[in-house]
């Protein structure tokens, strides 16, 4: 028992992880060649706009069920929702972020293209404390647009005119995954411009802006797009009553930063919070790179239903970071050096 | 003598305005007369009109009208469609409730949507003149599909159904391939084709006429196989300023066939029966029209740029900043 222990926790996660989201973007994005469709709960970014998909986004479902009136919400549609919701959260209670991490196939590109800049040696960028703070709000203002907006298709607000049919499932009009999904297929119809209305010219610019965007801020920043993204402010709406979770132990943290800075997303309270247990922030993804780069023993865990899946150690860390060339790492020593 | 002679006269009126009915073309119309259009509204994907019901629940719309073209629609009243027989069914080929009744919109054919697929309504009217039955029956093909429900098993809930025992002529439209499915529309610029059918059988040599809500129309004889296939013509061209690409049009199909009666079945009232089957629906104008992925590959070359320099900008500043320090 105890060889087995170890061996997990000298593991290399990462590379676990590469696997399994090669598994899964193949099975979401490729599914629907083989007929796979996982189901149209499940909370991944399988784009309905691809054709071939696996599965389809929680977010178009949530977007297409609040676009009714009122009185809908008491009928048989209320119950539709609520059924949906709780899929949605059942599925979370058992994963929690790490469908982030470990599955989200919108991740994954993000991830290629991290190890893309990698191969052209490209610096990449980080988020100031003050930036990091400003910006993270704007997933939860997207989180709110998205749901206010079908209401307001079929509800007039305070009088105020109902909003335009065009803005259908409006964060799906301006979600890359539209667009990077389906060409990761060879379908790029996708990519247009519709200048049937004034709202549709707004939204598909505004679309293939965001698509610009996305390219360029995850080839030079790591997990660029995830810090915007409502599934994700959703997902820590029910964080703390999933079962997979993220354990710091304070009083064995030297606050070293190295989880910090291995972070993909850069949050930084991961390192500075020796207060709470449960460490799981609202952009964390999951990843667990963080108790990869932890050296001290037990300070940061894996934790199932209470039961330690894997934790950090000082022979785990040396034996994980001896072998590869991590660039956060690598940099935050010739940082140091340099002090 | 005054007396027949009023009586014959009676019959002559009668029988006129029955020939004049006859030659008139009855659908279910799926758009209302221009001046109650505020009494209902057009709803989801498909673009069907709709009016509001309780509990947010939308009771669809279908018209009994008769005209001669598109552009001259005589919305039928209660009275007239006293004779009529209505059916609808489910894309389970089950029965499923409507009501007829006098809505603000006029007299309506109303029903719910149930379940995903497409919904077949009819209207039937027979009308007996000399020695020929007309049996003039109006089709609608209504698609039912809401996206919170999924895309499974497209093709087949899409596939058209047909009624040969009850519904003795049918026309259906054979659907796009490949590619149609929920979220179909037809376009201008496609073929759309329609396959005549007498008790399940295809029909050769049918009579099939396209009319736009323009008045454009074209008449083609069905082949061995029973089709007519019609390219969708163009005929809503909004000036540069206007942005109503998406503007619904309506087109009405017509199939006419006679069938003459077996010589020795003398007891029967008619030597002909002329059937007539008409079959509306909604197109919009070409994606083509509208769409541009020219303009997409522009406005995203562009964007990268532009950020790319700010980014290269920030970091040489930065840079700059770090090599002072």
């Amino acid at each position: 028992m105890k060889k087995i222990r170890k061996y997990i926790d000298n593991s290399n996660l990462s590379l676990f992880r590469s696997i399994i989201q090669i598994i899964f973007f193949i099975i979401l994005v490729y599914g629907g060649f083989k007929a796979i469709s996982i189901s149209e709960k499940i909370p991944t970014f399988a784009c309905p706009y691809n054709v071939r998909t696996g599965g389809t986004c929680y977010l178009i479902n949530i977007q297409h069920q609040l676009h009714s009136e009122w009185a809908g919400f008491i009928t048989w549609r209320g119950i539709s929702v609520l059924t949906a919701l709780l899929t949605f959260i059942g599925l979370f209670i058992i994963l929690n972020k790490s469908w982030c991490g470990f599955i989200c196939p919108l991740g994954t590109i993000q991830d290629w293209l991290t190890k893309l800049r990698r191969l052209f040696g490209v610096r990449f960028s980080r988020y100031n404390k003050t930036s990091f703070k400003s910006l993270k709000v704007i997933k939860y203002i997207v989180l709110i647009l998205l749901l206010v907006i079908p209401l307001g298709m079929s509800n007039s607000f305070f009088g105020l005119p109902k909003i335009t049919e065009d803005m259908s499932a409006p964060y799906c009009q301006l979600c890359p995954a539209r667009t990077v999904l389906p060409a990761a297929t060879g379908d790029f119809t996708q990519f247009y411009i519709d200048f049937s209305s004034t709202t549709t010219i707004i939204m598909t610019t505004l679309a293939m802006i965001i698509t610009a965007l996305f390219f360029v801020g995850s080839f030079l920043k790591k997990r660029f797009f995830c810090f915007f993204c409502p599934m994700s402010a959703l997902q820590f709406l029910f964080a703390k009553i999933g079962l997979l979770r993220l354990v710091k132990v304070g009083n064995k943290c030297t606050s070293c930063g190295n989880c910090s800075r291995v972070c993909d997303i850069g949050i930084n309270a991961i390192a500075d919070d020796l207060e709470n247990k449960f460490i799981v922030k609202d952009d964390c993804m999951m990843c667990f790179k963080c108790v990869e780069a932890c050296p001290e023993n037990n300070c940061l865990k894996v934790k199932f239903t209470g039961l330690t899946i894997f934790r950090s150690t000082d022979e785990g860390f040396f034996k994980r970071f001896s072998k590869t060339k991590d660039y956060n790492i690598t940099i935050d020593r010739k940082l140091s050096k340099n002090d | 003598m005054i007396k027949s002679f009023f009586i014959v006269l009676c019959i002559t009126i009668f029988s006129l305005s029955l020939e004049a009915q006859v030659f008139q073309t009855e659908w279910l119309c799926p758009y209302p007369q221009q001046h109650v259009k505020q009494h209902v509204k057009i709803s989801g994907m498909q673009k069907y009109y709709a009016m509001p019901g309780k509990y947010g629940k939308e009771k669809f719309i279908l018209w009994p009208a008769k005209g001669n073209s598109l552009t001259e629609v005589e919305y039928m009243d209660s009275l007239t469609v006293k004779k009529s027989q209505f059916y609808l069914f489910s894309p389970d080929r089950e029965y499923e409730k409507y009501s007829l009744k006098n809505t603000k919109s006029g007299y309506a054919f109303l029903y719910d949507f149930g379940k995903e697929g497409y919904h077949n309504a009819y209207m039937i009217n027979k009308y007996l003149i000399h020695d020929t039955l007309f049996i003039m029956i109006s089709k609608a093909e209504r698609l039912s599909h809401k996206c919170r429900n999924g895309h499974k098993d497209v093709q087949k809930k899409i596939e058209p159904l047909i009624y040969p025992n009850l519904i003795p002529f049918e026309m259906i439209r054979l659907r796009m391939k490949p590619g149609e499915n929920y979220h179909f529309l037809l376009e201008s610029g496609n073929h759309v084709t329609f396959k005549v059918l007498h008790r399940g059988k295809e029909v050769k040599g049918a009579e099939v006429t396209f009319t736009t809500n323009k008045d454009w129309h074209k008449t083609i004889i069905t082949n061995k196989k029973g089709t007519a296939t019609f390219q969708v013509p163009s005929d809503y061209f909004p000036s540069m300023g206007e942005l109503k690409q998406k503007k619904v049009s309506y087109y009405l199909v017509k199939a006419k066939f006679t069938v003459a009666l077996d010589s020795k079945d003398t007891n029967s009232q008619f030597k002909y029966i002329c059937y007539t089957c008409t079959y509306p629906g909604e197109y919009i104008p070409s994606q083509s029209l509208y769409k541009s992925s020219f303009w997409a590959v522009i406005v995203i070359v562009v964007s990268v740029l532009i950020i790319s320099i700010i980014v290269i900008i920030s970091r040489s500043e930065k840079n700059k900043i770090l090599s002072r320090l």
